[in-house]
C-alpha cells in the first residue's frame, strides 16, 4: 500500500494510506500535481485536527468497504459523537475540511453548526462566536 | 497562547445555506455587521409561509420577491436552491411573480397546499430558468389549458423533474417535456389524469427512472409506450380504488425493473427485466399474464391482495430465473403447496398496502421452510415502530407468529429490525398478553448484536426486563416509563454495566 505523508502546521508527520488521502480533493490535487515524494506540507490545519480528519475519512471507509458489518445507526452514532466537540474544535474543523475539500466532512460540520444557530436567538448566536475568538489554544 | 478561531466567509456562507430558512436567516443577520452583507450570499433559500386568506397569499409573495430581488441585486448569481412552500385555507391562486429574480436557480422546489393553486404564469416562469438541475412542482396548476406546451429545449441541464398532485399535468406537455430535456434522468408524476389521449409515449434518450402515478377513473384506458433506451427503473400504478385498463408497451427493452401497483398487461416481451413487483389489487390470472413478458426476473417482489388461491410451483414456472421472492403482508396467504426452489424467501410483516398488521398463519412459513427447503427466510419488521395505530389483537397475532418462527428455526431465520424501535411506543398493549410474551422476545433480542438504545414511551418495564436487555444508552417519555416504585432509578440502572447515557423527559425525572 502506497503511503502518503501529512505535515501539519505544527510540524507533525502523519504517514497515511494513498486511499485514504485521496478522499481529500486538495491532497489528491497536490498528488497529482507534485506525486508522492516529497511530504505534503498543510500549513492551516493543526495536528489535533488533522488527526481528527484521519479518524473520520478512516472510519467511513471502513464502514463503506464491502462487509463491513456497520449498521447506519452506528455510523450516525460515530458522527454525532465526532462533533460532539467544543464551538472552537468544531469551528477548526469546518475550516479544515473546507481546506482541505472533504465534502462529507464538510457537510457534517457544517449542519451541525447550522442546527446550533437555528434554534438560538442572535445574542447567544453573536455569543457562541465570540467564545470561540477568544478560546485558548 | 490565546488563538483564536474565526469562520471564513466562505465556510460562513455555506453554514447559513444550510439554515436555508429565510425567516431564520433573517434573525441570524442579526448578529453582526458582517453576517448581515454575507446572509445575501447564501446559495439556498427556503421560505415556508401560511396565508389565510387571497389578500395574505398576495402579501407573503410579496415578501418573497422582495427578498429574491435583494438577493439578485446584493449577489448576483449565488442563489442555487430556492424551495418555496405555500398554503392558504381558501380557495386563491399563487401568481409566482417573485421567480423572475430568482435567475441563477440550478434546484427549484415550489409547493403549493391545501386550497391554493398554481397560476397560469409559473409555468411560464419556470420554462425561463434555463440552468435549471431539478425541479419539483407539488400542487395543481389553475387550468390544463393554461400550460403551454415547451416548444423550444429550454432544460439543457435539467435531470430531475416531479410533479405531485398533477391533476392538470397533461400527456402533450410531458410529452413535450421530455422532447426539451436532452439531460432529463429521472421523472416522476403523480395523481396525473390526463384522458384527453389514452396514450402517453415516453421517447427520451436520458431518462433513467420514470414514477408514473395515476388517478384514472373505472374503465378509463392508458397506455405507456416506453421508447428509452436507458431506462433502468419503470414505477406505475393507479389510485388503489380504481380500476382502470393500463398497459405496457416497449419499443427499447433495457429497463431492468418493473414496479407495478394495480393490475396493467404488459403488450410484448422484456427479457433484460431483472427486479419486477406487483403490488394492489390483481387477479391471479393477469399476475401470470404479466410473468409471461417476463421471464428472466430474478427478484420478486408480491404485495397482491387476491381472493383465489394457486399452487406456487405452477404459478412461478414462467420465472425459469427466479432466486428470491419477496412477501408483503398477508400476499403469501394466496399460495398453496407444490414445490418450489429458491434461495431466499423474505417476508415483510407489518407492510400490507394500507400498513396493516399482517403475519400470515406459522403454518405458512412451516411449509415454505421443511417443504421448500428454502434455506434462508428473512422476516422483515420495521413496521413495528407504528404501533399506536394497531389494534391490540392484530399485533398480539404479528408478535406470537415471530416469536414462534425464531424458537423453531433459529438458524435459518434472520430478523431484519432497527433494533431499538422494537420496543418503542407500546402503548395501549394489553398488559397481560405481553407479560406472556415478553420474555421469549427478549431472549430473542438477545441474540441479536446487542441494543445501543432503548427508547421507551409510555411503555410499562420491569427492572428484570431492562436488566436483561442491557442497553447503552436509554431515552424515557411519559411517566409510566421507568420501574417506579419498585427500587429506585440508581439501584435499578446499577447492573446496566455498558450504559453510557440516560435521557429523562420531565414527567419520568419527577418520579425519582
Amino acid at each position: 500500500m502506497v503511503k502518503v505523508t501529512l505535515k501539519s502546521a505544527e510540524g507533525d508527520v502523519f504517514e497515511v494510506d494513498e486511499e485514504l488521502a485521496l478522499e481529500s480533493l486538495m491532497v489528491k490535487n497536490m498528488i497529482e500535481d507534485v506525486g508522492l515524494d516529497s511530504a505534503i506540507s498543510l500549513p492551516n490545519v493543526s495536528s489535533t485536527i488533522l488527526a481528527k480528519v484521519i479518524e473520520y475519512i478512516k472510519f467511513h471507509m471502513d464502514a463503506q468497504k464491502d462487509g463491513s458489518k456497520k449498521t447506519s445507526e452506528e455510523i450516525k452514532a460515530f458522527d454525532d459523537d465526532f462533533v460532539n466537540v467544543g464551538i472552537p474544535t468544531l469551528f477548526e474543523m469546518v475550516l479544515a475540511s473546507n481546506y482541505l475539500n472533504v465534502k462529507s466532512l464538510l457537510s457534517l460540520t457544517c449542519n451541525t453548526v447550522a442546527n446550533m444557530i437555528k434554534t438560538k436567538p442572535p445574542a447567544e448566536v453573536k455569543e457562541m462566536f465570540t467564545s470561540a475568538k477568544q478560546a485558548k489554544a | 497562547m490565546r488563538r483564536s478561531v474565526d469562520l471564513d466567509d466562505g465556510a460562513l456562507v455555506d453554514i447559513l445555506s444550510r439554515i436555508a430558512d429565510a425567516r431564520q436567516i433573517a434573525q441570524c443577520s442579526l448578529v453582526c455587521k458582517r453576517w448581515q452583507e454575507l446572509r445575501w450570499a447564501v446559495t439556498g433559500l427556503h421560505f415556508d409561509f401560511r396565508a389565510r386568506s387571497k389578500e395574505e397569499v398576495r402579501e407573503k409573495e410579496d415578501v418573497i420577491a422582495a427578498v429574491l430581488r435583494r438577493t439578485k441585486n446584493r449577489a448576483p448569481g449565488c442563489l442555487k436552491t430556492l424551495k418555496v412552500s405555500l398554503r392558504c385555507d381558501e380557495p386563491s391562486e399563487a401568481t409566482g411573480h417573485w421567480l423572475m429574480w430568482a435567475d441563477s436557480l440550478t434546484a427549484l422546489w415550489l409547493e403549493a397546499t391545501v386550497s391554493l393553486r398554481w397560476g397560469p404564469a409559473v409555468w411560464n416562469s419556470v420554462l425561463r430558468l434555463d440552468t435549471l438541475r431539478g425541479v419539483q412542482i407539488v400542487g395543481r396548476f389553475y387550468s390544463k389549458n393554461l400550460l403551454p406546451v415547451v416548444d423550444e429545449s429550454p432544460f439543457q441541464s435539467l435531470r430531475y423533474c416531479r410533479f405531485s398532485k398533477a391533476i392538470n399535468v397533461t400527456n402533450l406537455l410531458l410529452e413535450a417535456l421530455l422532447a426539451a430535456s436532452p439531460a432529463l434522468e429521472n421523472l416522476s408524476v403523480d395523481f396525473f389524469g390526463d384522458v384527453s389521449r389514452p396514450a402517453l409515449t415516453v421517447s427520451s434518450a436520458s431518462l433513467r427512472t420514470l414514477r408514473l402515478f395515476g388517478c384514472w377513473r373505472d374503465g378509463d384506458a392508458f397506455k405507456v409506450v416506453l421508447n428509452a433506451p436507458r431506462l433502468a427503473s419503470f414505477v406505475f400504478g393507479n389510485l388503489p380504488s380504481r380500476s382502470a385498463r393500463l398497459s405496457i408497451h416497449f419499443l427499447s427493452k433495457n429497463l431492468s425493473s418493473l414496479e407495478l401497483f394495480s393490475s396493467c398487461e404488459l403488450e410484448n416481451r422484456c427479457d433484460l427485466l431483472q427486479s419486477l413487483r406487483i403490488t394492489g389489487n390483481w387477479a391471479l390470472e393477469n399476475v401470470a399474464n404479466v410473468f409471461q413478458f417476463t421471464p428472466m426476473v430474478t427478484v420478486l417482489h408480491l404485495g397482491l391482495r387476491s381472493t383465489g388461491k394457486t399452487r406456487i410451483d405452477n404459478f412461478l414456472a414462467p420465472l425459469i430465473n427466479l432466486k428470491r421472492i419477496h412477501f408483503y403482508g398477508l400476499a403469501m396467504m394466496s399460495f398453496v403447496g407444490g414445490d418450489m426452489r429458491l434461495e431466499a424467501l423474505h417476508v415483510h410483516l407489518w407492510a400490507d398496502l394500507d400498513f396493516r398488521y399482517a403475519a400470515p398463519d406459522i403454518s405458512l412459513f412451516k411449509a415454505f421452510l421443511e417443504v421448500h427447503k428454502i434455506p434462508s427466510l428473512v422476516v422483515h419488521c420495521k413496521e413495528m415502530a407504528d404501533h399506536e395505530t394497531k389494534s391490540v389483537k392484530e399485533s398480539y397475532e404479528c408478535w406470537r407468529v415471530l416469536f414462534d418462527l425464531l424458537l423453531f428455526y433459529p438458524s435459518r431465520v434472520t430478523l431484519k429490525k432497527r433494533s431499538h424501535h422494537l420496543l418503542n411506543r407500546m402503548r395501549g398493549m394489553e398488559l397481560k398478553r405481553w407479560q406472556e410474551l415478553r420474555f421469549g422476545f427478549y431472549r430473542a433480542l438477545m441474540g441479536q448484536p446487542p441494543l445501543r438504545t432503548l427508547e421507551f414511551r409510555d411503555t410499562v418495564l420491569t427492572t428484570e426486563d431492562l436488566w436483561k436487555l442491557e442497553p447503552d444508552e436509554m431515552i424515557t417519555q411519559g411517566d409510566k416509563t421507568l420501574p417506579q416504585a419498585q427500587m429506585s432509578l440508581d439501584l435499578a440502572i446499577a447492573p446496566l454495566l455498558r450504559l453510557k447515557a440516560l435521557h429523562l423527559d420531565c414527567a419520568s425525572s419527577k418520579l425519582l
